[in-house]
């Protein structure tokens, strides 16, 4: 539908400026790469540890990256002023705001895809031993991260001390995304895989996305005030 | 969607304005039936619930029964309970306050969630003492514990956004309000408690030995009011607070202040 | 002076030790005669030693029940009496929260209230001075 198409349009012009300028997204992953990096040497490596905390490492890598992304994307439009012009276009604000998200989870992924081989690499995690589950939750807390972080990343738009105060509001409402992708993982790259985890937090992780996605939608409008 | 328009809503901003704007009046009032109801749940808890103990098959005393310790739960518990009833009262107040702006819903929603982050260090303290009486740990990661844990961070990131976010503060503490809100169930299933999502009556009260649910009650009926008290005494803060910015622009208006 | 002390202590010490070691071993013991089998069958040819034994028996065994039960209770008292002082920190952290987040709000209201006293003060000093004059900030 149009609101659809109007979305991807925003979406598109966000990430051509991104691929001209690939600002964002080199920061993302050398973050992300030195993430991981850092990881490798704080945690031991014998395998039962790295089963314990690869998960994690993924998760947090993610999170940080995520937030990184999510700032400097609204910082861009806000530094040019493109903001009120976004909002002035005539498409409906609501298309705005699910552009922005999808462009945001596009960063996001693009992290994962670089961070989750090299893990897999350094840390000689089985991460790619069940490659479908993987995608899909990763895919899905890309989307949880970009639809909840969009909408207080634009709230803040204009606050000041906005960049400690997105991590401090976004991590707590985000925990039960950043425990079902940890679990998941987990269960993934047990010694003995437990499927039936996996796909109980792929489904919770799936509601939980849906429920913040229409809860954006219906909120957003009244959060962002340009 | 008029939804400060229905009745309901109506009259709850009647009920809030009024109860908000004779503090002299309410404040007394509530805390004199919170003493009562305290004093009451302290006599009953303390004097007419039965000590929980169990004997196991061999007719030894069971080494892991509480003894005295589970008088804790009774207001650890009650605390709980009206820590989760402060989120879903500053959630829905978050709710009201982004549908029509009016300040009264903002004051209920930060009072809230300020006695909430008190009742939330409370459950999380008297927790942990009780896991130490029962686990012989300061900490463990079982549900209940857990869940008011993240909770309380959410509350406190509120509180901080509030204090530090300028002048849009209210709508961004709403926005997180009501997020946070919805993020309960989830939460609640996510820490392991997969039946049913509806309140607790199956996973702590039901559990509950003869003779002690009345004194549970009774206890959460009290802090109710020690609840409601703090929150009015709360409210009084923020309307002072509004009554200073008017002032304030008041006087620079009249070019009296800088 | 100490040092003496302790060296005669130690030399004490491991003598007593020596002589707890050296006693003999204990002597072998001596076969035991089949007495249950003697006893069944003495019970077995009197009755009336039967019943007697029978009652005894009865009489011991509802002695140590009275027994545990006391023992069971006595240390259900002590397990409350070490149990205490949990209750009480609880209790603590209840009421020391609640008193600080009384008067972190009291303080609070009492800077406000004071903050509204002064500027209405200023208002109505410009006000009742006429408009446009610049009073302290």
């Amino acid at each position: 539908m149009a609101m659809f198409r109007q979305a991807a349009r925003v979406a598109w012009k966000d990430l051509r400026i991104e691929l001209r300028s690939r600002e964002i997204v080199y920061t993302m992953v050398f973050f992300g790469a030195l993430l991981v990096v850092i990881y490798s040497f704080a945690f031991p490596h014998e395998p039962r540890a790295v089963r314990g905390s690869v998960p994690g490492m993924l998760w947090v890598a993610l999170a940080f990256t995520g937030t990184i992304g999510l700032g400097r994307a609204f910082d861009r439009e806000r530094e040019n002023d493109t903001m009120r012009a976004l909002l002035l276009a005539p498409v409906p604000r609501l298309a705005v705001f699910l552009g922005k998200a999808m462009s945001t989870t596009a960063l996001v992924l693009a992290v994962a895809v670089v961070c989750t081989p090299l893990l897999a690499l350094f840390l000689d995690a089985p991460l790619f031993a069940y490659p479908g589950p993987m995608i899909l939750i990763v895919v899905l807390g890309a989307i949880g991260i970009s639809v909840t972080g969009s909408v207080f990343a634009a709230t803040l738009l204009k606050v000041r001390s906005r960049d400690v105060l997105l991590p401090v509001i976004l991590y707590p409402l985000l925990v039960p995304l950043f425990v079902a992708g940890t679990s998941c993982t987990a269960a993934l790259v047990a010694e003995i895989p437990n499927f039936d985890a996996a796909w109980y937090w792929i489904h919770f992780l799936g509601i939980y996305d849906a429920a913040f996605l229409v809860l954006s939608i219906w909120v957003f409008e009244s959060l962002v005030i340009e | 969607m008029k939804l400060y328009n229905t009745r309901a809503v109506r009259l709850l901003r009647l009920v809030i304005r009024s109860v908000t704007k004779a503090p002299q009046v309410t404040i007394p009032l509530f805390l004199v039936l919170a003493a009562i109801g305290i004093a009451a749940s302290v006599y009953v808890v303390f004097y007419v619930a039965p000590l929980e103990y169990s004997y196991n098959e061999a007719g030894k005393l069971n080494g892991s029964s509480l003894f005295f310790n589970q008088k804790i739960f009774f207001f650890h518990v009650a605390h709980a309970f009206w820590l989760f009833g402060a989120v879903f009262m500053a959630g829905v107040s978050s709710i009201l306050f982004l549908t029509d702006r009016d300040p009264v819903w903002d004051d209920i929603a930060s009072a809230a969630t300020d006695v909430a982050v008190a009742f939330g260090a409370v459950v999380l303290l008297t927790g942990s003492i009780w896991g130490k009486a029962a686990w012989d740990v300061w900490w463990q990661w079982e549900p209940r514990l857990t869940m008011s844990l993240l909770l309380w961070l959410v509350l406190v990131g509120y509180v901080l956004v509030r204090r530090f976010a300028g002048p849009s503060a209210d709508r961004v503490a709403a926005g997180m309000a009501i997020f946070g809100m919805v993020g309960v169930p989830f939460i609640y299933k996510m820490v392991g408690n997969d039946s049913h999502p509806a309140a607790g009556t199956d996973g702590v009260v039901a559990t509950l030995g003869p003779g002690m649910r009345v004194p549970f009650w009774l206890s959460v009926a009290g802090f109710l009011f020690w609840y409601l008290a703090l929150v009015i005494i709360r409210v009084q803060s923020t309307i002072a607070e509004r009554e200073v910015r008017e002032l304030r622009e008041r006087g620079l208006d009249l070019g009296v202040l800088q | 002076m100490t040092k003496l002390i302790s060296l005669w202590v130690l030399l004490v010490a491991f003598a007593g030790v020596a002589f707890a070691q050296t006693g003999d071993a204990p002597a072998p013991a001596p076969p035991v005669p089949d007495a249950r089998k003697q006893c069944t069958e003495a019970m077995n040819a009197d009755p009336a030693f039967a019943a007697a034994i029978v009652k005894i028996a009865d009489e011991k065994a509802a002695a140590k029940r009275d027994a545990d039960t006391l023992a069971a209770h006595t240390d259900a008292v002590a397990h409350v009496q070490k149990n205490e002082r949990h209750v009480v920190y609880a209790y603590a952290a209840m009421w020391i929260i609640a008193a600080a987040f009384v008067l972190f709000l009291w303080r609070r209201q009492q800077a406000l209230n004071a903050e509204i006293a002064s500027l209405r003060r200023d208002l109505d000093a410009a006000a009742g001075a006429g408009a446009g004059t610049k009073e302290r900030a």
